[in-house]
């Protein structure tokens, strides 16, 4: 009876921690391919002085192995001395060729519209009750490069 | 009682081990997001349209470096370089609040622009006068007895007589003159470092840039004007629930001044 107890109360939190192993590599290990990805995709652009269609199009694909992203995009130009840069967003920056148009930075930023497991683990105790924690957990990565 | 014994100390070990191991974790993530934005920080900082500039770019040369093909020489604003790389660096880390920039640049010792002829560093406050008063220094090394000002080229002033010389002159081969610079220039960086006043990490840092160029000479030593950063970042806590840790992903970027070859 004694070791019926001790495993109540063992086996909830080993699976629990294990649950938590396996999905917090998880989310790490995807979490650096997005950044990567993203920041791969930006570098691109600036170095083109451009986001061409097919470059957006081809970083969308590689992300979409992750799930469905929010893809916000922005151009910042600067100019005189004014720290306030001039912004353009959304698809509209898409094929223009922001370099000869004097921008400076591009920056895109993607967010995964769904939230990864890992995140409702911890709203959960190991016997299964709410933790109180509030843990939106999601893909994401951003990345601001300047336009060369 | 036994085994309800045991299942507590595992349960203690367990949840131990999670939240130490949590902070050690988290340094991986925030070394390669410091390392994304330092770069791309440095980046802009070496690159910024304030060099586009025919005065600035084309052609350029004032005292030394008039007339040699291979000269490098390229006047660069600190202060702006120093604003662009902030720009990009936020920006990458997603931080727009200024008290938070603020704090993060507590954690940013060293930001040095190795020029061609001279090295500036700026402190954590962006003060360039912690390095030296003047706000700079020139390579003024001894050899063989003798004192000259040294230049990322071969090129060497000779403080007694007043003029330019080439280094092979004073029986100095490139490779050595290279070998001699880049070691005057990590050594300012190393004890800059070392003196630096927020010392809360407790690190001391080594800065070494390779000096062997047998394979590639590209790839070693100094070879260019640099924009060079060293970040230790902001503290993160281990989660450790009988030691009260802090963590620290420090992480350097660095990016090559040039000009446009006409």
């Amino acid at each position: 009876m004694e070791k019926f107890w001790a495993s109540i109360l063992v086996i909830p939190i080993f699976t629990w921690y294990s649950f938590h192993a396996v999905l917090d590599r998880d989310f790490r290990i995807k979490q650096q391919a997005v950044e990567n990805i993203v920041c791969q995709y930006t570098q691109i652009a600036a170095k083109k002085g451009a986001l061409y269609n097919s470059v957006y199009n081809e970083m969308k694909e590689r992300l979409s192995r992750f799930g469905t992203f929010d893809i916000s995009l922005t151009a910042e130009r600067f100019t005189g001395s004014s720290d306030t840069p001039e912004l353009i967003k959304g698809s509209y920056i898409i094929g223009r060729d922001l370099r000869s148009e004097g921008f400076d930075i591009i920056n895109i930023y993607a967010e995964s519209i769904n939230r990864h497991p890992l995140g409702r683990l911890y709203e959960l105790t190991p016997f299964g009750t709410k933790s109180g924690a509030e843990a939106d957990i999601r893909y994401f990565g951003k990345a601001s490069v300047y336009i060369q | 009682m036994k085994s309800f014994f045991w299942s507590l100390i595992f349960i203690f070990c367990t949840w131990s081990m999670f939240f130490i191991g949590k902070g050690v974790d988290n340094i991986d993530i925030m070394a390669e997001r410091y390392k994304r934005a330092l770069d791309a920080g440095a980046n802009a900082a070496s690159g910024y349209r304030a060099y586009y500039s025919e005065k600035m770019l084309y052609n350029h040369g004032t005292g030394f470096g008039i007339g040699l093909e291979d000269s490098n020489n390229l006047p660069v604003d600190r202060e702006e370089a120093v604003k662009w790389f902030y720009r990009l660096f936020f920006r990458n880390l997603g931080i727009e609040d200024t008290n938070k920039q603020n704090e993060y640049k507590r954690y940013m010792p060293m930001k040095a622009i190795i020029l061609f002829d001279r090295l500036m560093i700026a402190d954590a406050d962006d003060n360039w006068h912690t390095y030296d008063p003047a706000g700079e220094k020139e390579y003024m090394i001894q050899y063989r007895g003798k004192d000259y000002k040294f230049t990322l080229s071969d090129q060497v002033y000779d403080i007694e007589n007043s003029s330019w010389i080439m280094a092979d002159d004073i029986g100095l081969e490139a490779k050595e003159r290279k070998e001699l610079v880049t070691n005057y220039i990590i050594n300012e960086l190393n004890s800059f470092l070392d003196n630096r006043g927020n010392k809360e990490s407790g690190s001391y840092y080594k800065i070494v840039f390779s000096l062997d160029d047998a394979s590639d000479s590209k790839l070693s030593g100094i070879n260019g004007i640099n924009f060079f950063i060293l970040c230790e970042g902001i503290p993160i806590p281990s989660l450790n629930p009988f030691k009260q840790e802090k963590f620290f992903a420090y992480s350097v970027g660095g990016s090559e001044i040039k000009k446009k070859q006409l």
